[in-house]
């Protein structure tokens, strides 16, 4: 029998003997003393750790937790394997072995010794984060997690690692192979299998999803005691074979049968979970890949529009219990004949009646069909009513983000947080359009067609009933009539609505015509402090924040509320490309991520303290209203108006998943509609065009970090498939926002040139706000554009659609110079532009003047000129543009184009001034296109097929093995790694190399020369040849101003081999001194046929440039 | 108190027979288990403890299956392995208490007065609060000694006990069990010190090579050696002779040169004066001469433990 006496005599003395050994003492110690500095570093003000770090109760020890477990597990491989060892070796443990002791209370005993120090351990760590947080943060203490995630976390992964540990020992018998075997598991685990099978051998839960929201806890506990439970469970397991592997003559056949059968009950536990786990997921994928299957059936019957939408929903405990009227209209021009809704799988319909009783549907998981008794006539009404019940399947939100995104983990440093799209808990209740959870009509996604995707607008009216003390935020007014029982009625039609209900306080702020609230749990106004001293001037600073922000954007704000409603931590949302709106942003809502975490500016209190120390610095003194002032208007610029773009550089380290909270979409996406079934992507266009006026322009550091810009890639892209092909190639899902937003820059650019700068945004304004929550047809701007400007849209559409072909642009001779109008000094700029190729393309000039701020800081400066050139196709024009300041930086922008990348830039330092030049201020047309080189050279670039690199690629075994694959290396150019360069000679683009339309260059890792390139020209006519290299200047974003040259040692030298007729030459050339121009390398007599230019990889610079070589023939 | 013994083999997994068919009754009482090297004994003694599980063969404890009753039989079993040096981490008194806890002293006041008693009783009192690993090899005996002890076991299975201990530590060894014997107890003890067995144990057993050899009392072995046992008188030159000759038990230098203690069967071309055998002389006499009439038993001798 068990023995608890026994068991517990085997842990005591197990856990005095632990305590006592080194190896345990100096772990224990320095894991503490590591993690005390860790929790110093993010949570005492001495540290500068961002708000995500630290803003939510659970994150404090949640993180401290994760650090440990990934050091014990490792080190309880040591420890666990070490008492069989011990056994093994101390002759003493004979006359422990021979009392009255059953195996399993030996075994069960030791095991418990160790994990009660272990344990130990771990309570040690979290009261050293208790302490941290109660004393050193203004962050609220949640016990109750301080006691789940040791449960979770620690010891389900001592438990397997124990049990892991012991049968191996007693298997292989020897502790070294035993550690090397499982620490490698570890490696393994941790570095390359935890992403497969859904993190399934996760056993440290470094990616279970365990970050904690006050509002609804874990987000998916029984997914989380699944997984942690296939490890317990598998432990036990293991332990229990190890009784019975033990060397020791078992005690009793009892006891030897129940091992026997716990050990096996307690591995078919574990196991039976992990297919529980995988099947939960692939189910969910079933799930999908069915509804897919119907979508794309259901996809082309014709659809009723929706007109109105009653709904009255219950909401009590885990369900929801509706009733939806619905009135809707035939807007074809055929009867339709079979009514088409959707609605959540998880919904069970109760009934479905009309005016006259009961009627029959058929519903296929989400979908419901009902066979109208007779067909609706075209510009008929009908009506229904839909009454259901029940809860929202999450795996059936999002079906048309791929697998593979949506098995990405929501991680933000080391926490990992379940992807919630919904939640119906007894005290919270958050239902978006994403859920499904009123009947839409029809079926607005086909996977063979994604980019069709139409949006309707229905008025919509609802009424809630949830229990007394929950709050609900909809679109429209809350009227209260009832305890717990709320009415909304939104005033304008929307295209999906909305309710989240929860213990919510609102505070709220009158501006003009507009109500903001704020709805927060209690006790999350950690902002309030924060707004103390701008109580009275936060309406003026709105104001002035919407004012700017309309100004900018030229569109007005229709709704009478905006809610800024602060939701659990796990809701998560998905970019479609269809659309730039995520769920995140609802009409007239903003659903901010708890205690806005997620929020880049969202930590005030770190803001406070950068001001305090910038004010120290610079002697300035702000009151504390300004600094309180400035903090608002940031939070508001990032997180509402500008987007994250720039900011989330730097503060939101570590967060893999862009968030979104601009209220972009109210002002467009909600409020108009561009119908357009022949270019789908017409919509979107427009409305990336919008936002780009409003969002934060990124600075050119910030594509150096990412790689290839937007337009490049598009440019890419685009030379080689059309747009509709693109569409089609899921292989490609990740590059159509950037061509979207590319492909609208170039719509609306195209169109303010033909239309004036000064006409179209009036025009657009007109056109759109005409057409306010309804939606709008192409065809009804293309003829408003032909009938008030006589210009004819859809050649320009249909070419910009669906073309092939794109422009490409030389551009030369250029000529600035200060010039006498008069008596004003002014500025002449000329040059002269080509494109190359037979389709017709824009391009856009701007200058920028004075000194004014860093190159490609900020957005649109008031000191900018622009100019917008139309090129046909084969043509070539001379440019003069007159300018009444100084020009610093001419950027010229060929949008879709075959140019790499599309966007030039030249400096200009002091002009000189040049006497008698006429003026020129326009294009004219010319006859010679512009040269790059003249007819005795010959120029081989890294594009010809005359270069040639020379260095083999090699891969990690384990990549191999196990299919890692790195999507990076099969493209043709990648980013500038500057901090990193490639092994491989390897092609990227800049706008300093040299290049006819594709400015690119290789780049490697500086070495000991055995890489190498080669240029390799056919020599016409024998004779002396004057040999350059193309000296490409590539500076390093932060390295800009000025102090670069210093950085240029002396000894950065490029090692050249020059081929001639009298041999080969070693030249050196110093890249110190060379300016971004061609570099005359030396003369040599080279015979008619072929000739060689080699460049090694030597050098004393971090990275050796491959660009371009040139042989000019001598006269 | 009676353990019975019946066919019980060993067989390594080398093939090496161990035990071979050993049957054997133990009453209470000290019992003495002698035999060379690799007889066996040690191999016999863990069967006896539960450390090992016999190939062939029944042991039965007062009618209770080794083998099947290990709960009850190891309740009643104290051992001293002839190995006990290295400790895990813990005092003399904390490894004492451990054994003690799981010898039956379940209740703790208890237990830590039999504690105290038992290190008082084999002289580690002051000790008790040092390291068990850094106690002498002396000291580490006699703690092997107080954990065989504790908890009044029934079986005491003590495996050359006395190898390290000083003459003063033998003694106090010897009258520790002698005051057990007057309990219902066996008290097994294997040794290679014949007299630690002459002195106590009124039955012994004789192994050799697996085998069974001898049962019964020192006595009776000693008497059956008796007309065997000689003293010769020999000077430097006949010393290594009779080294050859016979086994030798003791030598002592004398006036003209050394009186050598020897058994034999009868004793040709050296004149000696038979004495009296002692236990020592029968052992001898008895492995030499009985067992050596049968030389096919040596063969593979040695190496068991």
């Amino acid at each position: 029998m068990l023995s608890l006496y026994n068991i517990w005599n085997v842990a005591r003395i197990e856990t005095k003997t632990l305590l006592r050994s080194w190896f345990f003492r100096i772990f224990a110690i320095l894991s503490v003393v590591i993690l005390v500095f860790f929790n110093v570093g993010i949570l005492t003000k001495a540290g500068h750790s961002p708000w995500m770090f630290r803003g939510i109760p659970a994150s404090i020890p949640y993180m401290n937790l994760l650090m440990l477990n990934v050091v014990q597990a490792a080190i309880a491989v040591f420890l666990a394997s070490d008492f069989l060892k011990r056994d093994k070796k101390l002759d003493t443990t004979e006359v422990i072995y021979m009392r009255s002791l059953a195996n399993s209370d030996y075994v069960l005993g030791k095991t418990l010794g160790i994990l009660l120090v272990f344990m130990a351990l771990n309570v040690i760590v979290l009261l050293v984060a208790l302490i941290f947080n109660i004393f050193f943060t203004d962050v609220a203490l949640n016990f109750g997690v301080y006691l789940l995630y040791p449960l979770l976390i620690s010891l389900p992964t001592l438990v397997f690692i124990f049990g892991l540990s012991f049968l191996f020992m007693v298997t292989i018998q020897n502790q070294p192979v035993t550690f090397i075997v499982l620490l490698g598991y570890i490696a393994l685990t941790v570095f390359f299998l935890n992403q497969k099978f859904y993190h399934l051998l996760d056993y440290m839960s470094f990616y279970v999803p365990l970050m904690y929201s006050e509002f609804v806890g874990f987000g998916d506990l029984t997914n989380i005691l699944i997984h942690r439970g296939i490890y317990f469970f598998l432990g036990l397991g293991f332990i229990f074979l190890t009784i019975l592997m033990i060397k020791r003559l078992p005690q009793s056949v009892v006891m030897t049968n129940a091992s026997r059968f716990l050990a096996f009950l307690f591995i078919i536990v574990g196991l039976g979970l992990g297919v529980v786990y995988v099947l939960n997921f692939s189910s969910g994928k079933t799930l999908r890949s069915k509804m897919i299957t119907l979508d794309d059936r259901y996809f082309n019957e014709a659809k009723v529009s929706p007109v109105r939408t009653d709904l009255i929903l219950n909401h009590s405990g885990n369900e929801i219990t509706c009733s939806a009227g619905l009135l809707f209209k035939n807007e074809s021009n055929r009867p339709i004949t079979k009514y088409v809704f959707r609605l959540n799988p998880g919904l069970k319909i109760n009934r479905i009646s009309n005016s006259k009783g009961q009627i029959p549907f058929k519903r296929d998981i989400h979908i419901i069909e009902i066979q109208p008794v007779q067909p609706l006539a075209p510009r008929m009404l009908d009506s229904l009513q839909i009454d259901y019940r029940g809860t929202i399947d999450e795996r059936a939100c999002y079906v048309d983000v791929d697998e593979e995104t949506r098995e990405e983990p929501f991680r933000y440093f080391l926490f990992r947080v379940q992807k919630r799209y919904s939640f119906i808990e007894p005290d919270y209740l958050l239902l978006s359009p994403e859920a499904n959870w009123y009947p839409e009509s029809g079926i607005n996604y086909s996977a063979k067609h994604p980019e069709i995707h139409t949006q309707s607008f229905t008025k919509f009216s609802l009424t809630v009933k949830t229990q007394p003390g929950l709050i609900p935020v909809s679109q429209g007014k809350p009227v209260k009539t009832g305890d717990g029982e709320y009415k909304f009625a939104p005033e304008f039609p929307l295209p999906g609505l909305s309710l989240v209900a929860g213990k919510y306080v609102e505070k709220s702020i009158s501006v003009d015509s507009v109500d903001y609230h704020v709805y927060f749990l209690k006790g999350h106004d950690y902002f309030a402090p924060y707004l103390s001293e701008i109580d009275d001037t936060l309406a003026a600073l709105i104001r002035e924040n919407k004012k700017d922000y309309e100004v900018d954007l030229d569109l007005p704000y229709l709704y009478p509320d905006l809610n800024l409603v602060e939701t659990p931590i796990q809701l998560f949302s998905y970019k479609r490309f269809w659309t730039e709106a995520q769920e995140t942003v609802q009409p007239e809502m903003v659903l901010l991520p708890e205690l806005g975490i997620l929020l880049s500016s969202g930590d005030f209190k770190q803001f406070l303290s950068w001001q305090e120390r910038r004010q120290k610095r610079s002697n300035v003194v702000e009151t504390p209203r300004e600094i309180q002032s400035n903090m608002f208007q940031r939070f508001v610029r990032d997180t509402f108006l500008g987007g994250q773009g720039f900011n989330r550089f730097r503060g939101n380290v570590g967060l893999r998943t862009p968030v979104y909270y601009k209220i972009f979409p109210n002002y467009f996406t909600f409020v108009n509609y561009i119908d357009a079934p022949k270019w789908p992507i017409f919509n979107v266009a427009m409305e990336s065009y919008l936002s780009s006026k409003v969002s934060v322009k990124r600075s050119m550091g910030f594509r150096f970090n990412e790689g290839l810009s937007s337009q490049e890639k598009t440019n890419i892209e685009l030379s080689e498939k059309s747009l509709p092909e693109l569409l089609a190639d899921p292989d490609k899902k990740e590059v159509i926002p950037d061509i979207i937003k590319e492909k609208g820059a170039y719509l609306f650019t195209l169109l303010q040139s033909r239309l004036g700068e000064e006409k179209f945004p009036g025009f657009l304004s007109k056109i759109l706000s005409e057409n306010h929550f309804k939606s709008l047809n192409v065809d009804q701007i293309i003829s408003t554009l032909k009938k008030e400007f006589n210009f004819n849209l859809t050649p320009y559409v249909e070419n910009w659609y669906a073309s092939k072909k794109l422009p490409g642009f030389l551009i030369g001779d250029i000529k600035a110079n200060q010039v006498l109008d008069g008596e004003r000094t002014r500025y002449q700029v000329r040059f002269k532009i080509s494109n190359i190729e037979s389709v017709a393309g824009l391009v856009e000039v701007s200058f920028r003047m004075g000194g004014r701020g860093r190159f490609g800081m900020g957005g649109s400066s008031d000191n900018e000129v622009k100019r917008i050139i139309n090129m046909e196709g084969n043509q070539n024009k001379e440019i003069g543009i007159i300018l009444d300041y100084q020009p610093r930086v001419m950027t010229v922008n060929t949008f879709i184009s075959r140019n790499l990348p599309a966007t030039m830039t030249k400096m200009f330092i002091d002009l000189k001034l040049a006497k008698n030049v006429k003026l020129f201020d326009g294009e004219k047309i010319v006859d010679s296109p512009v040269e790059l080189q003249t007819p005795d050279e010959i120029i081989v670039d890294n594009e010809d097929p005359g270069f040639e690199t020379f260095s083999t690629t090699s891969e990690s075994f384990i990549k191999k093995l196990f299919k890692i694959s790195n999507s990076k290396d099969n493209k043709k150019y990648i980013g500038l790694t500057f901090w990193r360069p490639p092994k491989q000679w390897r092609a990227t683009i800049h706008a300093n190399f040299y290049g006819r339309l594709v400015k690119s260059g290789y780049f490697i890792r500086s070495g000991d020369g055995s890489k190498k390139v080669a240029w390799n020209a056919k020599i016409p006519t024998s004779g002396y040849y004057d040999i350059y290299y193309y000296a490409s200047k590539i500076s390093m974003p932060w390295m800009r101003r000025g102090g670069d040259k210093k950085r240029r040692p002396e000894s950065e030298q490029y090692h050249f081999k020059i081929y001639h007729d009298d041999g080969e030459d070693d030249t050196i050339l110093n890249m110190g001194n060379a300016e971004n121009d061609w570099v005359f390398l030396g003369s040599y007599y080279i015979s008619a046929g072929d000739a060689k230019v080699e460049l090694t990889n030597e050098s004393k610079a971090r990275i050796v440039y491959a660009d371009a070589v040139k042989w000019v023939k001598r006269q | 108190m009676q353990i019975t013994i019946e066919g019980l083999s060993q067989i390594y997994k080398n093939g090496k027979k161990a035990l071979d068919d050993v049957s054997l009754q133990i009453n209470h009482g000290m019992f003495g288990l002698l035999g060379p090297n690799g007889a066996g004994k040690t191999t016999l003694m863990r069967i006896l403890v539960t450390l090992m599980k016999p190939t062939k063969g029944i042991v039965k404890v007062n009618e209770l299956d080794l083998l099947k009753n290990r709960r009850e039989v190891r309740a009643m079993l104290g051992y001293l392995p002839q190995e006990f040096k290295f400790f895990s981490k813990l005092t003399t008194w904390e490894f004492l208490d451990y054994v003690a806890s799981l010898a039956g002293l379940t209740h703790g006041r208890q237990r830590k007065i039999a504690v105290d008693e038992m290190l008082e009783n084999v002289g580690l009192f002051e000790a008790r609060d040092r390291m068990a690993n850094k106690l002498s090899g002396g000291m580490k005996r006699r703690l092997g000694i107080a954990q065989a002890l504790i908890g009044d076991p029934k079986i005491i299975v003590v495996d050359e006990p006395t190898t390290g201990l000083d003459p003063e530590e033998r003694i106090r060894f010897r009258n520790l069990l002698a005051d057990l014997t007057q309990k219902d107890i066996i008290i097994i003890l294997s040794t290679h010190i014949v007299s630690d067995i002459s002195s106590t144990c009124t039955d012994m057993a004789l192994l050799n090579n697996g085998e069974l050899a001898y049962k019964g009392s020192p006595d009776d072995l000693v008497e059956s050696v008796k007309g065997h046992t000689f003293r010769i008188e020999a000077i430097d030159s006949e010393l290594e002779e009779i080294k050859q000759k016979y086994p030798v038990i003791a030598t002592l230098p004398a006036e003209n040169g050394w009186e050598v203690e020897i058994v034999a069967d009868e004793l040709k071309g050296f004149s000696g004066q038979e004495i009296e055998p002692n236990l020592e002389h029968a052992y001898v006499y008895f492995m030499d001469y009985k067992l050596h009439a049968n030389p096919d038993e040596f063969r593979g001798n040695g190496g068991t433990k």
